[in-house]
């Protein structure tokens, strides 16, 4: 017994090639705990990923590759400086 | 989406990337996958959110017309879960946040997999939209 997703991996191929190449610094906004982060983390020279705290949950302290700060914080008050990211990435926020 | 977009956008360098990943509205779709016959068993119920995805729409389209942002492409593909049982399924329902999985569904799923052999898959499509902008 068994649950798989995306086991076509559809969700990480159409993710990279939008990013096309090498992201940059990534804002990731509404992360949960990094399932998606896991897929575009090694591209980007670094990421900040963020989600409210009962959303992280204990995926804060597992490790992620790449460069991956995850940060407990909403994303209408980012404790982030003006024009810092290459890319944002909106995941599955509405 | 729609409260956290300006706070993006002043995240963003100029020239940066804002790319929007989440479903689309429309309702999961569950199949029995028999093998390649497809069988459809039902709809999980996702329509409660359908007005947050025109809200978060509506401040993109928004962004674009005032001159925020730019809209560059769009794609849409469909994000699939796979289960071997209706115990899989009991348990992805019950992971399910912001979705409603009525119980005809469960019981059904449960009723056409209990003579089935075990090569038979219970398989959950989602169609999902993503999106490029480019901040101005």
């Amino acid at each position: 017994m068994a649950i798989r997703h995306d086991v076509a991996g559809s969700e990480r191929d159409y993710l990279l090639d939008m990013l096309a190449g090498d992201p940059g610094a990534v804002l990731e906004i509404g992360c949960g705990e990094g399932r998606l982060t896991r897929k575009y983390a090694t591209l980007a020279s670094r990421v900040a990923a963020i989600d409210l705290p009962r959303s992280i949950g204990p995926a804060a302290s597992q490790p992620m590759p790449g460069a991956v700060s995850m940060v407990a914080a909403s994303g209408v008050a980012l404790p982030f400086s003006a024009c810092r990211f290459d890319a944002v990435i909106f995941a599955l926020s509405f | 989406m729609v409260h956290a977009l300006e706070e993006a956008r002043r995240a963003l360098k100029p020239g940066g990337q804002l790319i929007d990943l989440r479903p689309s509205a429309r309702n999961r779709r569950v199949e029995l996958d028999l093998g390649g016959t497809r069988l459809r068993l039902g709809e999980i119920d996702s329509s409660h959110t359908f007005p947050d995805h025109a809200a978060a729409d509506e401040a993109l389209r928004q962004a674009c017309a005032e001159g925020r942002l730019r809209a560059e492409h769009q794609a849409r593909f469909e994000l699939t879960t796979d289960m071997d049982s209706a115990a899989d399924f009991r348990e992805f329902a019950a992971s399910l946040r912001r979705s409603i999985v009525p119980d005809w569904l469960l019981e059904r799923v449960a009723s056409v997999t209990a003579d089935l052999a075990d090569d038979c898959l219970i398989r959950a499509r989602r169609e999902m939209v993503i999106a490029r902008f480019r901040r101005l």
